[in-house]
C-alpha cells in the first residue's frame, strides 16, 4: 500500500492523537528511564598512547640479502599487533602491575579480570606506522597508568616475539640443514656402492660398446651361417654324386669290356663255326659264353638305366673307383667343415646373449647411477642453500636479539584524562528523548502500513470498487474537548517537567556534582 | 445560518406563538398531532408535501449545548469539518435515491461504529433543508439509543407496534429537538427472544410510512450488519448505508460484509470518526494551566 506524503502525515497525526496517552505515558516512561541510567551511568576515562613502527631502519640496507626482518604491512602490523597486546601473557601482566589480580582468585576470576582488561584496551592502525593503544577505565588515574604500561609491555613482547620467530626460524632452518646434510651423505653412499657393484657395466658403459660387439657378432653370425648353408649345398652335390655318377663310370667301363669279349668271343665262334659244326662242344660253349656276355650287357645297361639311389655304392668296383674316392674326400671335408662351421654358430649366438645380457645390466646400472646422481646433484644443491639461509637466520636472530629487528618509538606518550570519554550522560539522556519522539511516530507508521486497516477513503473505494459517501470527522463533545485539553496541559507540564530535569541532570553531571 | 433555516425557525416561532395548529390536530400531550401524526390511526392525508413542511409542529429545538453534548451537528457560520461532511453525504444520497420516499437502511460493521451517529446527523442534514424531512426509525432493539432525542413521548415505540399493542402508526412517530426529524424509539414492548422484524407488521409499517409521507426519507438504525435483525431489514429497505469505523475494520472484513448486502441496493459506505483534533490555543491552554495551579494553591 503506497500512501501519498501528506496523507501519511495526517494519519500518522490521527494515530498519534488516537493513542496519545499510551504514547504520552511511553514518552515520559523512556525520558525518565534516561534520566535515570544517565545519573548512574559511570564517567568513563581514557588515555592513550601511541606508538611509531618504524617502517625502515639502518640494518635493512647494511644486512640486505642477509636478514630478514618481519613483514610489516600497515594490515599485517596491526593484526599482528592486536594478537601482542590482547594475548593473555600482555593482559595477565598488565592485571598483575594494575594491582587487578589477587593471589587467591580463582582461575575464573583471572580470566573474568582479563576479559574486563581486554573490554577495555583497544588497537587502533592509524596507518604510516602508527599505531595507538587507549584504555578505558572508570578511574582516570589507572586509565593512564593502563595505557602507559601497555606500551611498555607491548614494545618489549613485540620484541620478544620477534626473537622468539627469529629463533624459531633458524632453529627449523639448522634442523633442515642438518637432515639434508645426513641425506646427502647417504646418497653419495649410495652412489658410491652402485659405482662399485657396477664395475663391468661401467667398463663398457654407455651402451654404445656392448651394442657395437653384438653388431659384430651378427656379421660373423651371418658369414658363418652363409658358410654353412654353401658346405651343406656342397655335400648335398657330392652325395648326389657319390650316388649317380660313379656308378655310370664303372658300368660303362664294364660294358665296354663285356663288349670287347664279346667281339672276341664272336670273332672266335665264327673261327670255329668254319671248323665245327654247331653242335660242337667248342661252338656250343663259345655260343654259351657270348650268350653270358650279352645277359651281362643288358643287365649292365638296366642297371645303369635305374635312377640313382643316393645311398653310397656298396659295389666293389665303384667304390675302388679314383672319382668315387674323390667325392668321398671332398663329402669328408665338407662334413668337417658344416660341423665346424655348425659350432661357430652356436657359440656366436651364445655370445649375442650373453652379450645383450651384459648390455641390459649395463643398462640398469647407469639408470640407478643417474637417478642417484641426480638425488646428489639436487640434495645438494638444496643444501648449499639451506646453508646460506641458516646464516641469515642467524643473523636475523642477532639483530632481534639486539632489538634492531622492529623499530618501536612511542610517538605520543600517555597522558592523565581529566574529562570522561565515551558515552555520557548527556548523550544518554539525547538518545532517550530522540527515540521517546521517534518510538511514537514509528509506531503511528508501523502500524498504518501494518494492520491493515481502513483509514483512507480513496483505498476503499479504489480496491473495493464501492462508493464511499463521504469521511466523518470526529464531532467533539463539551465533554471530551474538555478532556482533551486536559490531556494536552498533562502533556505540556510532563515534557517540560522532562525537559527541566534532563537539563538539570545534564549539568550537574558536566560539573561532577554528582 | 442558512436564509433556509432561519425561515424555518421563524415559522416554527410564529406557529407556536400564533397557536397555528388547529386544534384537531395537536395531540393531547403536546407532542402529536403534527401534520404527519395523525389521530386517526393513519388515513391517508396529504401532509406529505413540501408545503405543509413548514407547518409541522415543532417542540422546542434543542439548544446548541445539548446538540453538542448529544452530538448533533449544528449548522452555524462557522460550519464545523462534521457538518460539512454530513452535508456532502446527504448531498450525494439525494444525488442517488431521490428527494424522498425511500427507506435507507444505516448500519455498522462492528458494534459502536457510529451507524446511530451517522443515522441522528444524516436525518438532521436532511432537515437543514426547510423542504424535507426525515423519520428515524431505532431498529436495534438490543441497544436502543434514540429515545435520547425525543422530546415529548407517548411511551410507545416500533416494538410496540410491531407486538401489536398499537396499532396507530402515528402515535409512534415522536418530534425531536432537530428541526424536521422525527423518530420512532424502539419502544417498551422488547423481547430480546422475539422476533419482530420477519412479521407482516414491519411490511405494513414500512409500507404506510412510505406511503404517507411520500417527501420524506425513512432512516432505519439498525444493529451491525451481521445481526440477524440487519439481515432481515436489508430485504425491506431500499437504500443500505454502511458505517465503516475508522482504523477498526480492515479491507477484507468490508469485502466480506459487502457480500450480504444486495449490491443494487447498497448506497455507499462512509467513513466515521476519522479523528480530528481541534485547533488549540496553546496560549489560552498554558494560561489555564498556570492559573489552575495558582488556584490549586491557594
Amino acid at each position: 500500500m503506497l500512501i501519498p506524503n501528506d496523507q501519511l502525515l495526517q494519519l500518522v497525526r490521527n494515530e498519534l492523537y488516537l493513542w496519545r496517552r499510551p504514547l504520552l505515558i511511553s514518552f515520559v516512561a523512556i525520558n525518565l528511564l534516561g534520566i535515570a541510567i544517565s545519573v548512574v551511568w559511570p564517567r568513563t576515562y581514557t588515555s592513550w598512547t601511541t606508538i611509531l613502527v618504524e617502517e625502515k631502519n639502518i640494518l635493512d640496507p647494511l644486512m640486505q640479502g642477509t636478514a630478514v626482518r618481519s613483514p610489516v604491512s600497515a594490515v599485517d602490523r596491526a593484526r599482528h599487533a592486536k594478537e601482542v597486546l590482547f594475548g593473555r601473557r600482555v593482559m595477565q601482566q598488565l592485571a598483575e602491575e594494575l594491582g587487578l589480580l589477587r593471589e587467591n582468585d580463582s582461575e575464573l576470576e583471572k580470566e573474568t579480570i582479563l576479559n574486563s582488561l581486554k573490554g577495555k584496551t583497544e588497537l587502533t592502525n592509524l596507518g604510516r606506522g602508527l599505531l595507538q593503544i587507549s584504555h578505558t577505565d572508570p578511574s582516570p588515574e589507572r586509565a593512564f597508568r593502563a595505557a602507559e604500561r601497555l606500551a611498555d609491555i607491548f614494545i618489549s613482547a613485540s620484541h620478544e616475539q620477534k626473537l622468539i620467530e627469529s629463533t624459531n626460524a633458524f632453529n627449523f632452518i639448522d634442523k633442515q640443514v642438518k637432515e639434508y646434510h645426513d641425506k646427502l651423505q647417504n646418497v653419495e653412499q649410495q652412489l658410491k656402492e652402485l659405482r662399485a657393484s657396477n664395475i663391468d657395466s661401467n667398463a663398457g658403459a654407455g651402451g654404445t660398446d656392448g651394442l657395437a660387439r653384438i653388431n659384430q657378432l651378427r656379421g660373423q653370425l651371418d658369414q658363418a651361417t652363409q658358410e654353412l648353408r654353401e658346405a651343406e649345398t656342397r655335400i648335398q652335390s657330392l652325395t648326389r654324386q657319390l650316388s649317380g655318377e660313379a656308378v655310370n663310370a664303372v658300368t660303362i667301363s664294364r660294358t665296354a669290356q663285356y663288349r670287347a669279349r664279346l667281339t672276341d668271343l664272336q670273332s672266335q665262334l665264327a673261327g670255329l663255326r668254319l671248323s665245327f659244326h654247331e653242335t660242337h662242344p667248342d661252338v656250343v660253349r663259345v655260343r654259351h659264353q657270348i650268350e653270358d656276355l650279352q645277359e651281362a650287357i643288358r643287365s649292365e645297361e638296366v642297371r645303369r638305366q635305374q635312377p640313382a639311389s643316393g645311398a653310397p655304392s656298396q659295389d666293389e668296383s665303384v667304390v675302388s673307383s679314383p672319382v668315387y674316392q674323390q667325392l668321398r674326400i671332398e663329402q669328408a671335408q665338407t662334413q668337417t667343415r658344416i660341423d665346424t662351421l655348425s659350432a661357430r654358430i652356436a657359440e656366436i649366438n651364445r655370445q649375442i646373449a650373453n652379450e645383450r645380457n651384459l648390455s641390459k645390466e649395463a643398462q640398469s646400472g647407469v639408470t640407478a647411477v643417474a637417478e642417484i646422481s641426480r638425488d646428489h646433484q639436487v640434495n645438494s644443491a638444496i643444501y648449499q642453500d639451506l646453508l646460506r639461509r641458516r646464516e641469515n637466520a642467524l643473523v636475523s636472530m642477532n639483530i632481534n636479539r639486539e632489538r634492531q629487528g622492529l623499530g618501536f618509538s612511542i610517538q605520543e606518550a600517555a597522558y592523565l584524562p581529566l574529562h570522561p570519554s565515551g558515552l555520557r550522560s548527556s548523550h544518554i539522556i539525547m538518545i532517550a528523548a530522540l527515540f521517546s519522539v521517534l518510538l511514537p511516530i514509528g509506531f503511528a507508521v508501523t502500524k498504518i502500513y501494518v494492520d491493515g486497516q481502513i483509514r483512507i477513503m480513496g483505498s476503499v473505494a479504489e480496491h473495493l470498487k464501492v462508493p464511499v459517501l463521504g469521511v466523518i470527522p470526529h464531532l467533539w463533545s463539551p465533554s471530551e474537548e474538555q478532556q482533551l485539553k486536559r490531556d494536552a496541559q498533562w502533556g505540556m507540564l510532563l515534557m517540560a517537567g522532562l525537559f527541566f530535569v534532563g537539563v538539570a541532570v545534564m549539568v550537574l553531571r558536566y560539573v561532577q556534582v554528582f | 445560518m442558512s436564509k433556509i433555516e432561519k425561515a424555518l425557525r421563524k415559522a416554527q416561532r410564529e406557529s407556536q406563538s400564533l397557536s397555528l395548529a388547529p386544534a384537531q390536530l395537536l395531540r393531547p400531550n403536546g407532542a402529536g398531532g403534527t401534520p404527519d401524526v395523525p389521530h386517526d390511526g393513519g388515513k391517508a392525508i396529504s401532509f406529505g408535501s413540501s408545503a405543509t413542511i413548514p407547518l409541522m409542529q415543532q417542540p422546542e429545538v434543542m439548544r446548541p449545548e445539548e446538540r453538542a453534548l448529544s452530538k448533533v451537528i449544528l449548522s452555524d457560520v462557522d460550519e464545523s469539518p462534521a457538518l460539512k461532511a454530513f452535508r456532502a453525504i446527504r448531498t450525494r444520497i439525494v444525488q442517488r435515491v431521490g428527494t424522498g420516499g425511500s427507506v435507507i437502511l444505516v448500519t455498522a460493521l462492528q458494534p459502536g461504529g457510529g451507524a446511530t451517529f451517522t443515522a441522528v446527523n444524516l436525518g438532521a442534514a436532511i432537515g437543514l433543508d426547510a423542504n424535507k424531512t426525515s423519520l428515524l426509525v431505532d431498529c436495534n432493539f438490543r441497544y436502543p439509543s434514540l429515545q435520547r432525542f425525543v422530546s415529548t413521548n407517548s411511551g410507545k415505540g416500533l416494538s410496540d407496534y410491531l407486538s401489536g399493542k398499537c396499532n396507530d402508526v402515528g402515535a409512534i412517530i415522536c418530534p425531536t429537538g432537530i428541526e424536521r426529524l422525527r423518530i420512532v424509539p424502539a419502544g417498551n414492548q422488547i423481547d430480546p427472544g422475539k422476533e419482530y422484524f420477519t412479521g407482516e407488521r414491519m411490511h405494513q409499517l414500512i409500507w404506510n410510512v412510505r406511503e404517507r409521507y411520500p417527501d420524506r426519507s425513512v432512516i432505519l438504525d439498525c444493529a451491525p450488519l451481521r445481526t440477524a435483525d440487519t439481515q432481515i431489514l436489508l430485504q425491506l429497505c431500499d437504500h443500505v448505508l454502511i458505517v465503516v469505523p475508522y482504523g477498526r475494520v480492515t479491507e477484507s472484513q468490508l469485502r466480506a460484509s459487502l457480500k450480504l448486502v444486495d449490491p443494487n441496493k447498497l448506497l455507499g459506505v462512509v467513513i466515521n470518526d476519522e479523528p480530528h483534533v481541534p485547533r488549540l490555543d496553546w496560549r489560552v491552554l498554558i494560561k489555564s494551566m498556570i492559573s489552575g495551579l495558582f488556584r490549586g494553591k491557594r
